[in-house]
């Protein structure tokens, strides 16, 4: 495989994405979780007054945010890999003579760009229509928004590929992913800004990979992130970064051969 | 149960299709079977997503008593009903009407219609996902636990006017599927459509008095989301009306009147589409 | 138009003729030279699978969540064959022969539970880049084209996915889509295309990096008279043109025929013939048939004296016969009856096939 392979799946990739726009669209407009979030947040904050410590703004921000980085940096490759298996489908990409996680990742990225191509100018306008919702960001820091929303993707990818790699040996693997994205959703700043969760479950927070495609990128873009803080939160991501490449890379192997085994 | 099909008159035809609904569904919990780790992995995924409702909705009350006007258990209460609802979207409406787009692209459409039995009954109640069929029962679970701790009675008339405004909000619910799949004849949609009934039903995950101004307006009068779990889950706590109960009902059944029609149209300009 | 469709068909027929021709009479000649360059070495290959049990009824249901029984199925029991550089091999036996799983350890898909392969000197299942750059697996059922995109995209991502020379890839495809005529679908959706079409395409697909092994399942599954015959003309032409080392499995009696000189017959995961058709049809059918047409009345017991009737209307019979006394009794006839005429015939390769088949159960 080489770069220019790899760039010319994504482009493929990429049109196969446009032809399902419609459907990429209400979806986008149907994942309202993010709202109802900001919604009862801003309920909270109306009831409580000072007691929390963020604005509303602050929220506004947030949760607008939310409802693009999460679609940007999620990834529905264990789903899609199960489906492969189910088909026959994977056989083909083994046939290839390029890594088949090279060829999910282009797929995942050709639908992330797509996705991209009409959520963050949504997002901007967004900011021009509404006067509540404002993000007063340094060119520097909007560069580091950006670094984390990549950093946490490819992250994300890695995650779910190593998840779809167990599915080798197990039917259970998209029940299992499930529960790892749920368990990360109290975790990744999904619920609620990390600065608001009781202290032990905030600790977890910055310490496991689930925040770092979520709550890392929105709490910089919002400004409650310091540089320190954002660069420790880039160590915690490319440490699971280099825990999940070898976890990776392990079950691939054995499972490849496994699959070489069972599959009828 | 989720609404049946309105123009089904007569004893006769109600046992012929009950039957149907017997068979069809004793050769999904079959077929099922097969599987049987994911009965297992299944369970525990949905009491995972209960205790994780649960605790998530606790962290709003770190910074406060109530939330607009609504306690720790009362929200709880809610929540268990949002999963009994959305349990039942997941078992009935999603394994059939779901799969509209995918029957219309198979040409599956094609079989459903040429059997002798009412087209509407045939892609809402063909199979049922037995795995979801938990979460009804654990929603109805934390709602217990929830009222007993809020610690007040439930009189028997506020049981009636639940099950009353139960029974409505599901009709809603499944008229409210059966619109939107209608969709997938048009050609319109593609699998997104399923994502949309969710989106819809996700946001009844917390009563309307969480949202304000326009959203809350948008969602009690436009979507269903007051009457599939806002409004039931107040009849619980003592907190509805006659009126409103009788509103309701006759909203349900409009829904349901509504759906078949919408259904009919969308079926005579498939035939004519695909013909 | 009526016309020129007979004329299509007459050439059809001629190249079935010429090909039937060629393999008739190659009989024993080109066996030796296999064992010369193998490109495909199969020594011993086992596979088996583990299946779950279960009968009918909602009672055996709920039993299979405790308690399970399982199966083994011998998929592959102990086959061994060599395949020579430009050879055409066609893989016939009934379903679940393990003709697919056999196909699947050679392209590398499944691990052989025992047995040594080689495919252009490389070990399947470690899918070396470059083994997969040489072979190609062609699914009858399954496509590897992008659904929603026209075909044409496929081919450029396998481009570069193949690492094809630009100029290597504007020859090839420019040979690849004459031949298998499909200038016309390939800026159209792939959704768009009727299945012949879209084999068609699926088939230029599998082809434009030009592996020089081509596994071919089910290649004419469900396609019309015209696209199977496409797409064995395609074939041919690719293998004779590139000398490209085929396996072909079919349920098409056809498409052998037409395309493979040497037979693999599997059943059971056991190896049951390997040679040509020919060699095939007189060993396993030890009958000819005889067709007589005849100028008069004659009755039936004097047409059984001959043989086995297996046909029989007023002014003509077909009688099978063992395949050496048939000129005895072809002269007998000739002699003995009001014949118009007389000729000879191998039985359908068809029957001589479901003969093998059936010989086993009985």
């Amino acid at each position: 495989m080489t770069a220019r392979s790899f760039l010319a799946l994504i482009k493929t990739e990429t049109a196969v994405a446009v032809e399902y726009r419609t459907r990429i669209l209400i979806w986008v407009l149907s994942s309202v979780f993010p709202l109802l979030m900001l919604a009862v947040w801003l309920s909270v904050e109306q009831t409580s007054g000072d007691r929390l410590p963020w604005s509303r703004g602050e929220l506004i921000g947030y949760y607008f945010a939310a409802a693009v980085v999460s679609q940007l940096t999620s990834s529905f490759l264990t789903w899609a890999w199960d489906e492969d298996m189910r088909s026959g489908a994977l056989s083909f990409r083994l046939l290839r003579p390029m890594h088949p996680f090279f060829q999910y990742l282009a797929r995942e990225v050709g639908f992330r760009l797509v996705m991209a191509g009409f959520l963050v100018p949504s997002l901007v306008a967004a900011t021009f229509a509404w006067d509540d919702l404002t993000y007063s960001l340094t060119p520097a820091r909007g560069l580091l928004v950006i670094v984390t929303v990549l950093c946490g993707f490819l992250l994300n990818v890695l995650i779910s590929m190593t998840f779809a790699t167990a599915a080798f040996w197990s039917t259970q693997m998209a029940n299992l992913y499930s529960l790892w994205w749920g368990a990360g959703a109290f975790l990744s700043g999904w619920i609620a800004p990390t600065e608001l969760l009781p202290a032990p479950v905030r600790v977890a927070s910055y310490l496991l990979p689930f925040r770092s495609s979520m709550g890392l990128p929105l709490d910089i873009l919002v400004g409650r992130s310091t540089a320190a803080q954002s660069t420790a939160g880039l160590l915690v991501t490319a440490f699971w970064f280099l825990v999940f490449t070898w976890a990776f890379t392990r079950l691939w192997r054995a499972g490849l051969r496994h699959y070489q085994a069972v599959s009828g | 149960m989720a609404g049946r099909s309105p123009s089904l008159p007569g004893g006769q035809r109600l046992r012929r299709y009950l039957r149907l609904l017997r068979i069809f569904w004793s050769a999904t919990v079959q077929a099922e079977l097969e599987y049987r780790l994911n009965f297992l992995s299944n369970a525990l995924l949905s009491l995972f997503w209960l205790v994780w409702a649960a605790l998530g909705v606790g962290v709003y009350f770190r910074f406060g008593e109530t939330v607009n006007g609504w306690s720790y258990p009362e929200l709880l209460v809610v929540m268990g009903w949002f999963f009994a609802v959305n349990g039942l979207r997941q078992a009935v409406i999603q394994p059939n009407l779901g799969r509209m787009t995918e029957y219309v692209r198979m040409g599956t459409l094609d079989f459903v219609l040429t059997k002798p039995v009412n087209s509407q009954f045939m892609v809402s109640f063909r199979h049922l996902g037995i795995y979801n069929l938990l979460d009804p029962l654990l929603g109805i679970g934390l709602m217990v636990a929830a009222l007993i701790w809020r610690g007040e009675m439930v009189s028997v008339i506020d049981l009636v006017g639940w099950v009353v405004l139960g029974a409505g909000a599901l009709s809603v619910v499944y008229a409210l599927a059966v619109a939107i799949q209608s969709l997938a004849l048009w050609a319109i949609g593609g699998e997104a459509l399923d994502d949309l009934l969710q989106g819809v039903v996700e946001a009844g995950r917390f009563p309307v008095q969480m949202y304000r101004g326009f959203v809350r307006a948008l969602l009690t009068f436009a979507l269903p989301v007051a009457v599939m779990t806002t409004f039931p889950v107040e009849a619980l706590l003592g907190r509805t009306t006659l009126k409103l109960v009788v509103v309701v009902t006759l909203v349900a059944a409009a829904a349901l009147v509504g759906a078949s029609l919408v259904w009919r149209l969308s079926l005579r300009h498939y035939r004519g589409a695909s013909a | 138009m009526s016309f020129l469709g007979r004329s299509l068909a007459g050439q059809f027929v001629t190249r079935m003729d010429v090909a039937l021709e060629a393999r008739y009479s190659s009989a024993e000649g080109d066996r030796g030279c296999q064992d010369l360059h193998p490109v495909i070495t199969v020594d011993g290959l086992v596979k088996h699978f583990r299946v779950h049990r279960r009968e009918a009824g909602m009672r055996a249901g709920l039993r299979g969540l405790v308690h399970r029984e399982y199966a083994l199925v011998r998929a592959v029991d102990g086959i061994s064959f060599r395949v020579a550089a430009g050879e055409v091999v066609g893989f016939l036996g009934p379903n679940g022969a393990g003709k697919t799983t056999t196909l699947k350890c050679l392209a590398g898909l499944l691990y052989p539970d025992a047995g040594a392969l080689d495919v252009a000197g490389f070990r399947p299942f470690e899918r070396d880049q470059d083994f997969l750059g040489t072979i190609t697996f062609v699914m009858g059922q399954r496509n590897q084209l992008y659904w929603d995109l026209p075909a044409m995209e496929t081919f450029h991502a396998n481009r570069e996915i193949y690492r094809i020379p630009r100029s290597d890839f504007e020859a090839t495809l420019d040979v690849v889509v004459n031949l298998l005529e499909i200038g016309p679908y390939l800026d159209r959706p792939v959704r768009n295309l009727s299945l012949g079409e879209r084999m068609r395409c699926e088939l230029a697909a599998g082809l434009l990096h030009r592996p020089r092994v081509l596994f071919l399942d089910e290649p004419t599954l469900g396609l019309d008279v015209t696209a199977q015959a496409a797409v064995r003309r395609f074939i041919s032409h690719y293998s004779h043109d590139y000398s490209a080392t085929v396996l072909l499995t079919s349920h098409y009696m056809a498409d052998i025929t037409a395309l493979a000189q040497r037979v693999l017959v599997i059943d059971h995961g056991v190896l049951r013939h390997d040679g040509d058709l020919a060699a095939l049809v007189a060993q396993r059918a030890p009958i000819r048939q005889i067709t007589v047409t005849l100028t008069g009345d004659v009755d039936d017991r004097a047409l059984a004296r001959f043989g086995n009737v297996v046909n029989r209307s007023k002014l003509s019979a077909v009688i099978e016969v063992p395949r050496d006394s048939i000129s005895a009794v072809a002269s007998q006839m000739l002699t003995a009856l009001p014949v118009s005429d007389v000729s000879i015939a191998d039985p359908p390769i068809e029957e001589v096939i479901d003969r093998l088949f059936t010989e086993r159960d009985g």
